[in-house]
């Protein structure tokens, strides 16, 4: 079941009823649980094994876990204590990488050895898999492995209750495409009683209809323009096409995007449950490294603290601090799909987040810029006083805008269908920066570029206030109330176009 | 102890007050002032439609005031309501909901004026919605002593000048294009208030058998829809085309002005191509401009044999076209019983793809239009041999009239009214007289065949 269906605009009321309904926290948990495999099993009920294994799989290796630690004591030394532990722990990771492997890499990976192999002058013979990808498996697979990783280090006690942690794999909300949840933020959550607040039920009803706005009127509307700019490998549109079509490209994702995570987000505030926040200001930043503060922030936190830091991340010096960044970007590019196309992101990612550390500490730091410059370098603060600060600010915005397109081009390659050349792609699409030949192919889709990437900016430049809807006065509520209703009814697409990142 | 009204919507309320006073006592004073002034650009930017502008600034004066009007009306009842609602828990739900409902009434307010029509105007690239309204209006503007109404697809527009018939018959009636693309008798029905608020003496009804095959029509729904236009619906026994999507847009859009004018505001502000397309208003995409390739070439080309092979193919002959015939009828029924004069025209496709039709087709649609005149006092068949035969020349593709096709036709159709409607001789030219004679010849041993 996809938010924005008329299948789910049944089902939320009913199940909001039905929760509020049943007063006690256990009742309304278990009434959760049916409701979460009922939304998923909407796309295939066969799905739902997969997240079962997983279930019950951490929930056994967490609880041995749990019972190991305490088998051997307080006093245990630790190295020997992670020996023991460790087993359980390669069960968890064996079972979870090994499922969202196989369904989302065999392809990939028979394929590459298939090439390799044709290469080498050999001709494979093996059987092939018509694996479909279940959806949203990398987001709770991820999700599962995070709370075996905490109890294993010591971070969180294992949870009692198999349903309870059944409802925190499954909450529909963020089932399919995030926020990635902790346990540690999540758990707490489901197991104590949830009281009803006014104003949360306000501000997730908010959420709800912002995310509509991104989604079925920025996302959609200018995926449209999107699709019509990139659907050949071979454009003949200018610069201005370049720069049109990708940043369509760059607030169709973020529309998409956040717009579901704003809906999951607030869908769970309907039901008392607090989700962390996906995304900041991803378009208002100056550097990589904020990007990725700003941006899909569950994912990113996910890779710092499961993968990075594990990695050694920069205690080994700038080197293995570097290697270390381009390692885990790598294997974020790999999360979100099985293509070179994503290792290739990835690894832009990790070299442009290498050489931006790289240059904060060792080139900017030392230059004498004006404040307004250097309030905009490395960290995210946004400089709001002054006119040259805001200035200065508003010229690296939209320099390093520009120059982010690349990153989205890259992306969008790698969403290709197959038998579309990758680099064919972005070569062409970059050498067109230099060319001002066809450039009235972009002219007609200005207008709406114009109107919904402002609307998309307005968003994030107002995102705080989005966040506490509920303290805006009545009027001013009712008038945002309206306007929102007034978009999606002018300009909502009602295609039920699928969320892009279900792909991952 | 009431609260004082604010200065600004007393001072809007007076200047609202002070501009109907004006417009009641001073209104054709002012419009014939302007009209002085401003004669030569109306008449250029109506392409010499408008010869007299007084009618047409009188009009949007009293656009203008009714638009204010439901402004300021709004506004006062924000001014009354909102302070008292904002002090109830959950203020914002009835608040947004009042808000809501508001912008859509001014928006349908906005609908029904030719100065919100004028402003979705763009020229070459405005929505069919808007041209459709924009025709209206200057229809209505035009003040004619007999006001006679064109309707039917596409095709009426490029088989039908108005421009020519108003030359010819201008100083006695106004002939004015109210034709919307893919129209079809159900379509017409949809259109029928909107029609009537035009009040036109006659209307001139072109039909050809594309009116009836294909489908139903209800593409227009989402953009026409209205309760009784969806009851009627089902009451014609269009069941058997039913499709969810068209009648849920219908039911929303009969709800939501906003979403009625989803299409011509997309296209006013954000250009011809961002405009949801075809499949989200489900119109078909055979609707849209033929491709210039099939334009004025000759028709044994094989591009031409082509488009008509697959416009035969598009033309399904089935139960849909007795649910048509049946939606014409009720059509004619309401418009007999409104007092307007109904000419039903039997228009006709390029004769190549006429023969590819299903046999008798033509034959049967002849009958149901003779039926309908003869059943109906104000309803009027206008028989087909006084109309000129067109051939190839006449199209510039299989369905739509070429400009010679146009000339020739409109020039058939002048005679037709000059009989009709003013109860003069006919004044047949001499082109005419050659290729009605000749049509009327081969109209009588087609009619053999048949």
């Amino acid at each position: 079941m996809i938010f924005n269906s008329l299948a789910f605009l049944v089902f939320l009321p009913v199940v909001i009823g039905a929760y509020y309904l049943l007063r006690k926290a256990r009742l309304q948990n278990r009434f959760l649980l049916v409701a979460s495999y009922v939304f998923y099993g909407w796309w295939d009920w066969r799905f739902l094994l997969l997240i079962a294994l997983s279930t019950v799989v951490d929930f056994w290796v967490a609880r041995r876990i749990d019972a190991r630690r305490e088998a051997v004591g307080p006093d245990a030394e630790a190295g020997a204590l992670k020996k023991t532990l460790r087993p359980y722990l390669w069960v968890s990771l064996a079972v979870n990488l090994g499922v969202l492997s196989f369904f989302k890499y065999f392809n990939f990976f028979s394929g590459s050895a298939e090439d390799l192999m044709l290469s080498l002058g050999m001709t494979p013979d093996w059987p092939t898999l018509g694996v479909i990808l279940p959806v949203g498996i990398s987001f709770y697979t991820f999700q599962t492995l995070s709370y075996t990783v905490d109890v294993y280090r010591g971070t969180m006690r294992a949870v009692d209750d198999f349903f309870d942690f059944a409802l925190y794999v499954s909450f529909f909300p963020q089932l399919v495409a995030g926020p990635i949840e902790r346990a540690q933020t999540l758990m707490p959550q489901v197991q104590q009683a949830r009281t009803f607040s006014r104003s949360q039920f306000t501000d997730g009803a908010w959420l709800i209809l912002l995310g509509f706005v991104k989604k079925v009127v920025i996302a959609d509307q200018l995926g449209r323009i999107a699709d019509l700019g990139f659907q050949t490998d071979t454009p003949e549109y200018g610069w201005l096409g370049a720069f049109l079509f990708s940043a369509c490209f760059a607030f169709q994702v973020y529309g998409d995007f956040s717009g579901y995570s704003d809906i999951a987000r607030g869908t769970a505030k309907l039901m008392g449950f607090e989700l962390m926040i996906n995304f900041g200001k991803p378009f208002l930043i100056t550097n990589p490294s904020a990007f990725w503060r700003h941006w899909h922030i569950s994912l990113s936190t996910w890779l710092r603290d499961y993968l990075y830091i594990p990695l050694g991340g920069s205690r080994g010096g700038n080197t293995a601090a570097y290697r270390n960044l381009t390692i885990t970007m790598i294997l974020g590019g790999l999360w979100h799909g099985a293509g070179w196309g994503f290792v290739l992101w990835g690894l832009y990612h990790g070299v442009l987040l290498s050489i931006h550390r790289y240059w904060s500490r060792n080139v900017w730091a030392k230059v004498p810029w004006p404040q307004g410059l250097r309030i905009a370098t490395g960290k995210e603060q946004i400089a709001t006083r002054g006119i040259s600060n805001g200035l200065s600010h508003a010229l690296l915005v939209t320099g390093f805008f520009v120059f982010f397109l690349s990153h989205w081009m890259v992306f969008r390659s790698s969403t290709l269908p197959e038998g579309n050349s990758q680099w064919t792609y972005v070569v062409n699409w970059l050498g067109e920066w230099f060319t001002s030949a066809g450039i009235e192919q972009a002219t007609p889709w200005l207008p709406a570029f114009l109107l919904f990437a402002t609307l998309a900016m307005l968003a994030q430049w107002k995102d705080e206030a989005m966040e506490h809807f509920s303290t805006w006065t009545p009027a001013r509520q009712g008038l945002a109330i309206a306007a929102a209703l007034l978009t999606i009814a002018v300009f909502g697409v009602f295609e039920g176009t699928e969320f892009f990142y279900f792909q991952f | 102890m009431p609260r004082p009204l604010p200065r600004l919507l007393l001072a809007s309320t007076a200047l609202l007050a002070l501009g109907w006073t004006v417009y009641v006592l001073a209104g054709d004073a002012l419009a014939g002032v302007l009209a002085d002034r401003l004669r030569g650009a109306v008449r250029a930017a109506t392409d010499g439609k408008l010869r007299d502008a007084a009618p047409f600034f009188l009009h949007r004066l009293r656009d203008a005031l009714v638009i204010a009007a439901a402004i300021v009306g709004a506004w006062a009842l924000n001014w009354a309501v909102v302070p008292r609602v904002s002090k109830w828990k959950g203020a914002w739900l009835p608040l947004g909901a009042l808000f809501f409902v508001e912008a859509n009434v001014i928006l349908a307010v906005m609908a029904r004026t030719g100065l919100f029509w004028f402003a979705m105007y763009a020229g070459g690239s405005a929505h069919d919605v808007s041209r459709f309204y924009v025709r209206q209006a200057i229809a209505t503007d035009a003040n004619a002593e007999r006001l006679v109404g064109i309707i039917g697809s596409s095709q009426a527009g490029t088989q039908i000048d108005e421009d020519q018939i108003n030359e010819a018959l201008g100083d006695d009636l106004y002939a004015a294009q109210l034709n919307f693309p893919a129209a079809k008798p159900y379509s017409l029905l949809l259109l029928q208030d909107d029609l009537e608020r035009v009040r036109p003496d006659a209307l001139v009804l072109y039909l050809s058998e594309v009116s009836f095959l294909r489908g139903t029509g209800l593409e227009h729904l989402p953009l026409f829809a209205s309760a009784g236009a969806l009851s009627d619906f089902a009451r014609l026994g269009g069941e058997a085309d039913w499709d969810r999507d068209r009648v849920r847009n219908g039911w929303i859009s009969a709800a939501v002005p906003a979403y009625r004018l989803r299409s011509p505001l997309s296209q006013r502000f954000l250009g011809r191509t961002s405009v949801p397309r075809p499949a989200e208003m489900n119109l078909p995409d055979d609707d849209l401009p033929n491709p210039k390739a099939i334009q004025d070439i000759a028709e044994d080309d094989p591009i031409f044999q082509a488009e008509l092979e697959r416009r035969a193919r598009l033309l399904i002959y089935g139960e849909p076209v007795d649910f048509q015939y049946r939606a014409l009828e009720v059509f004619a029924q309401r418009a007999d019983a409104a007092g307007i004069d109904l000419y039903l025209l039997p228009g006709t496709v390029h004769p190549a793809l006429e023969a590819r039709l299903p046999e008798g087709t033509r034959a049967q649609m002849l009958s149901v239009l003779r039926g309908l005149g003869e059943r109906y006092e104000r309803v009027h068949y206008v028989e087909e041999a006084r109309l000129p035969r067109l051939e190839h020349a006449d199209f510039k593709d299989p369905a739509h009239g070429s400009k010679r096709g146009q000339e020739r036709f409109t020039a058939g159709l002048v005679e037709v009214l000059r009989e009709e409607i003013l109860g003069e001789t006919p004044v047949r030219p001499d082109s005419l007289v050659t290729v009605a004679s000749v049509s009327s010849e081969t109209h009588q041993s087609d009619g053999a065949a048949r």
